[in-house]
């Protein structure tokens, strides 16, 4: 289960989006969000969708790999739709007790969803398709002007890559540590959430000190490749834009401003019937 | 510190040497003060003397348990009141394009010895030069840690990207190489290791001899002069050893470059120009693999093996037979065994 997730993990094709500089991507994730974030109506999310597809097909990762990594998020997935039919007030459509989906809710629940399911499908597609650290280079790039105000933005950087680098080597300690615990008879699976909990603690507790011991470790390896902090290093691959990336950008910026632009369409459909109503009459 | 067995000093230093270490001493210091176990403590009563514990300085001097009472002792063990000396006197010489192999049983001090090549410790007493650098001197280390390159135990732990390439690019940006200039010698490296197939590779796919060919890359690619290798292979499945030590010893011999590993294998130790035997933070034994592993009884004494032959050798020659002792590999036990073939 935990070998699913996909964030953090990079995806191999070597396509027009992978070959682009990391900060347009990470500019492009950021203007999408935004896009999603403004979008109001139905219509938007749907237009939001389909330009994901056109890029996840530009990007050749396979769909049901992107799929398969957003399991993780089922249960969130799950959390907002069912809060979202029953808690928004509405014309009720089905009443189960004190309980009762409205059509507004119902109508919530499937926005939200969709709005956060391409949230995660977005912000994969910039991971999966950049390496961590192409990403924590654009990042540092990106914030560099607050050095000025004493911000350790590379510190910041090299310790972004280094989590999202060792993730999946805990991950795997933690599946090897729980089929350890489970082979000498913890139960992981039986009990209330408390419980559950409570039977997580034997598995954290080394789990953390392993990752202290690995911590330890790696600064010694670093300390002996000469790693002194950002003062003197150079970078092998150096960050530069390029036309593609520019017209990237501009594409991103105009789905933004169009996913925001959805907000007005009906609007601008129903003055349009209005106006041929009012021509149709006359 | 009277009673630590010291070598003398020689007064002249031969600069042509890759790694010189003399008398070289060197003291773990603990920052929280263990406290002994009273058993511990009673057992060793006759050669420390107690004294009292902070705390209860104030307090009557008779009438307190063993608890409370710290055990400090002088020049017993390695342990003394939190200092563990790991290294005694350590006078080591190795040449350019040596390959050396450091053996020794656990907490003999190999590593601390490894740690000191590298500047990643300074030894509390005596000297140790790289290239005739100074470890001691701040201005060296970094240029220490790019001519004398180290390689640790656990591959992932000394990982840092999460991609190959970008991995082994990691040392020579440290140190401030240009752009087209690493790019190079990160494909050099690569070459090196023949990993270059994997240039693109996520280190968590790659099989453990794999990993740590990368490691070496990672050195390579800083142009040093010397690797050394602390236990690389004790993680690693027999095919992953085979892989690391063919790597080291194609480096050796077509690059000539100086390699100090530290193993745990015999049959790896047999690879080597020139055994370091350590016990207890001293070297005890230095010389050629045959030189050394001959000497089988002093072998068991500091607690090691010899190779499984030398020590079949040795058993057939206790029961009566009349064998070279200084066989180290099958072939030559085939060779003795059936002289006719
Ligand atoms: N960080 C430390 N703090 C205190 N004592 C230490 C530390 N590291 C090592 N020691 C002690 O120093 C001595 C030498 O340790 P060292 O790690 O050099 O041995 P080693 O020969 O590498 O052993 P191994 O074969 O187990 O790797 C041991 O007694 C050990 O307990
Ligand atoms: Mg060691």
């Amino acid at each position: 289960m935990l070998r699913d997730i996909t964030i953090g993990q990079y995806y191999d094709t070597d396509s027009l989006i992978h070959r682009l500089d990391p900060r347009t991507k990470v500019v492009g994730t950021f203007l999408f969000i935004i896009g999603l974030f403004l979008v109001k109506s139905i219509f938007g999310l749907v237009a939001a969708a389909l330009s994901l597809l056109i890029i996840i097909r530009i990007t050749k990762i396979p769909l049901s790999f992107i799929l398969r990594g957003q399991k993780a998020i089922a249960m969130l997935l799950l959390f907002t739709v069912v809060l979202n039919m029953f808690m928004v007030a509405g014309d009720v459509l089905v009443a189960i007790g004190p309980l009762h989906i409205t059509f507004q809710g119902m109508y919530m629940a499937v926005f939200m969803a969709g709005r956060l399911v391409m949230l995660m499908i977005g912000c994969s597609l910039m991971t999966l398709t950049t390496t961590p650290l192409q990403l924590t280079d654009a990042l540092e790039r990106l914030l560099r002007p607050l050095k000025k105000i004493h911000v350790p933005v590379h510190d910041i950087a090299m310790m972004m890559s280094i989590a999202l680098r060792f993730i999946p080597i805990l991950m795997e300690e933690t599946d090897k540590i729980m089929k350890a615990q489970s082979a000498r008879g913890a139960d992981f699976e039986s009990g209330g959430l408390i419980q559950k909990a409570k039977s997580l603690i034997p598995v954290l507790v080394p789990l953390f000190i392993s990752a202290f011991r690995r911590a330890d470790e790696l600064a010694t390896a670093m300390e002996a490749r000469c790693y002194r902090g950002d003062e003197g290093r150079t970078k092998m691959k150096e960050l530069k834009y390029t036309v593609k990336d520019h017209v990237a950008k501009l594409i991103m910026t105009a789905l933004a401003a169009g996913l925001f632009c959805t907000r007005y369409l009906p609007g601008v459909l129903s003055t349009i019937q209005a106006i041929g109503k009012i021509l149709g009459r006359g | 510190m009277a009673a630590m067995n010291r070598n003398s000093i020689p007064d002249t230093i031969n600069e042509q040497d890759m790694i010189l270490a003399r008398n070289l001493t060197y003291i773990y210091k603990d920052e929280a003060d263990e406290e002994m176990k009273p058993e511990e403590t009673a057992g060793k009563k006759k050669e420390g003397f107690f004294e009292k514990s902070e705390d209860n300085a104030g307090e009557t001097a008779g009438g307190q348990s063993a608890e409370t009472f710290k055990g400090q002792f002088q020049e017993t063990s390695g342990k003394t009141n939190g200092e563990t000396t790991a290294l005694r006197g350590v006078n080591l010489s190795i040449s350019k394009g040596e390959f050396v192999a450091v053996l020794g049983t656990n907490g003999s001090g190999k590593s601390t010895f490894a740690r000191h090549i590298n500047a990643l410790h300074v030894p509390t007493e005596g000297v140790m030069l790289v290239e005739g650098m100074d470890t001691k001197e701040e201005a060296n280390v970094w240029l220490i840690r790019q001519k004398a390159g180290m390689i640790f135990q656990n591959p992932d732990n000394q990982m840092v990207a999460s991609i190959v390439e970008e991995d082994v690019a990691f040392g020579p940006e440290n140190l401030g190489m240009e752009p087209e200039k690493i790019r190079m010698n990160v494909k050099e490296a690569l070459e090196a290791v023949e990993m270059s197939a994997f240039r693109n590779a996520t280190p968590s796919k790659l099989s453990g001899g794999q990993k740590q060919r990368i490691a070496i890359a990672g050195i390579l690619a800083m142009r040093p002069e010397c690797i050394i290798l602390d236990e690389p292979t004790a993680m690693l499945d027999p095919r992953g050893r085979t892989e690391v030590v063919k790597t080291l010893q194609k480096l050796n011999q077509e690059e000539h470059m100086t390699v100090v590993y530290i193993t745990h294998y015999m049959e790896e130790a047999v690879l080597a120009d020139r055994v370091v035997v350590m016990d207890r933070g001293q070297v005890v034994m230095e010389g050629t693999p045959r030189e050394i592993f001959f000497q089988v009884e002093l072998m068991k004494q500091v607690g090691l093996d010899v190779p499984a032959m030398t020590e079949l050798a040795w058993r057939l020659n206790r029961q009566g037979m009349n064998l070279d002792p200084a066989i180290l590999t099958v072939e030559e036990m085939v060779n003795a065994l059936c002289p006719s073939n």
